[in-house]
């Protein structure tokens, strides 16, 4: 099951309008009036979001708000899941990503994603970065040497491995192999990158590691990522939106959201009087 | 989260009774000046420590929060707010302890009675202290838009005081002791009513989180 059992608390009497569309000028991704099912179940409702390009946008919410079915949206994962539908417009750089003329594997080269729980491939750290580029028909030894080098410095664990890259990437410590998990998203050159609770698996040192590299990457990528930790969004994201029971209850600026949010319910949930 | 709420609300209320504390001090250092009341200077001068005191438990148990809890939105808001006040207010007990010290000091003095404005001035900037330290616990800032014209009552006055003296001064080069002091007071006076307009804004800021500017 793609989300996990709804924890939601009825918040009594306050309102639960939904944020309307706010086209970012430099937008990436934007997401209009999407409504999700999973077979009978609605999980979306009416959600809008603006993706502000090479900046990074944290979507935050009670478990079960819809947060990770909206991110799995975003490269059409929750295609996987059967009985999933949805109704709306999402678009990518203006081409709508529901539309027969882009393959799932063409949106999701553009859109790379990094899961809760590192999941490198049981083989060796050097095969884990080829593998997407020799699927996209790269063989030449010498261009997939530089993407390996490139990719692992950009996730900011080229130190730690490159003299070890023909072992087993499941010999890395979690936070080697999140990071590892990123560099493979990174080696196919993705626009976005999708993040859905990457820390919550590590201690507070991969933490960090993992929060600096999501910064440094906004330079080169815009990154939208799930996490149940405010802190986190507080420190790293440019943008929040806050989820609620499947809706997009406020987005904005995160300096704004945690210290003067805008909605009533915002507000109860950050300050952790809810329910 | 109970544990939090108690530990915000506990600081707001020592935050609100170092606001009342100094208020009190205030009140009693004026009336020991101007009515040579030399046992409530004593008292000022005594229970100052007690304000020290408050600024260094406040802000332990402010950083305390911010530590453990990491506040946001309005607990962010307050927490932020009482750091700050709680040394506008420090200064203030600063001042009154000055005042107290003043009266103390010309006791023995030759003196002419021209202490014209300053027991105006202090019952204005008392009014400001009590206004808005009493808004921390209260929330309640419907009274602030009072704050520029009293502190500009406050700021006319100490000019008009500033020239009396020295005035008299020039005509009575006895009392330069004397004036000497009651220009200082003025000036404290005077700055009670900043400190007490830069309380109101950040408790503004803590109430609604927008930033206003009101000396």
């Amino acid at each position: 099951m793609p989300e996990e059992a709804s924890e939601n608390f009825a918040v009594a009497g306050l309102p639960m309008d939904g944020e309307p569309l706010r086209k970012f000028e430099d937008s990436t991704i934007n997401v209009e009036d999407l409504d999700l099912w999973y077979g009978q179940k609605q999980a979306l409702f009416g959600v809008n979001l603006s993706v502000r390009k090479n900046h990074i946008s944290a979507l935050i919410g009670p478990s079960g708000c819809g947060k990770s079915t909206l991110l799995r949206t975003l490269n059409r994962m929750n295609d996987l899941v059967d009985g999933c539908r949805t109704e709306g417009k999402i678009e990518l750089e203006g081409q709508d990503i529901f539309a027969s003329d882009l393959s799932t594997l063409e949106l999701r080269t553009r859109v790379g994603m990094i899961f809760q729980k590192p999941n490198p491939f049981p083989m060796t750290i050097r095969d884990n970065i080829t593998y997407g580029p020799k699927l996209h028909g790269i063989t030449d030894r010498k261009e997939l040497d530089v993407i390996v080098e490139e990719s692992l410095r950009k996730a900011a664990i080229w130190n730690e491995v490159k003299d070890r890259l023909n072992t087993s990437a499941m010999a890395l410590s979690g936070g080697q192999q999140q990071r590892l998990c990123i560099a493979r998203a990174l080696s196919i050159n993705p626009e976005i990158i999708l993040m859905d609770e990457p820390t919550s698996a590590l201690d507070p040192i991969a933490t960090s590691k993992i929060e600096d590299l999501a910064t440094d990457l906004k330079k080169d990528y815009t990154v939208v990522i799930v996490t149940h930790n405010m802190q986190q969004a507080s420190r790293i994201s440019d943008y929040t939106g806050f989820m609620y029971l499947g809706k997009m209850i406020e987005f904005g600026q995160t300096k704004e959201v945690f210290n003067k949010p805008r909605k009533e319910l915002t507000e109860r949930y950050i300050t952790g009087r809810f329910g | 989260m109970k544990k939090f709420e108690t530990d915000l609300n506990n600081l707001v209320d020592q935050t609100a009774s170092m606001g009342d504390l100094v208020t009190s001090l205030l009140d009693k250092s004026i009336n020991a000046l101007c009515e040579q009341n030399y046992s409530n200077a004593n008292e000022v001068i005594e229970e100052y420590r007690k304000v020290d005191d408050f600024d260094n438990s406040i802000e332990e148990a402010a950083l305390q929060i911010l530590l453990l809890y990491q506040p946001t939105a309005i607990d962010m808001r307050i927490v932020a707010t009482i750091l700050k006040d709680i040394t506008y207010m420090e200064r203030i007990g600063k001042y009154s302890n000055n005042i107290a010290k003043a009266a103390l000091y010309l006791k023995d003095r030759e003196v002419v009675d021209h202490m014209e404005g300053i027991p105006e001035m202090g019952k204005i900037a008392s009014e400001m202290v009590r206004m808005v330290t009493r808004a921390i616990k209260t929330r309640d800032i419907s009274k602030f838009g009072e704050l520029r014209s009293m502190d500009d009552k406050l700021d006319r006055y100490m000019l008009k005081i500033v020239d009396n003296n020295v005035a008299i001064m020039h005509e009575y080069p006895f009392t330069v002791d004397s004036c000497t002091y009651y220009i200082s007071v003025s000036k404290y006076l005077e700055r009670v009513g900043d400190h007490a307009c830069k309380i109101a804004e950040k408790v503004t800021y803590m109430v609604t989180g927008e930033r206003v500017n009101i000396d």
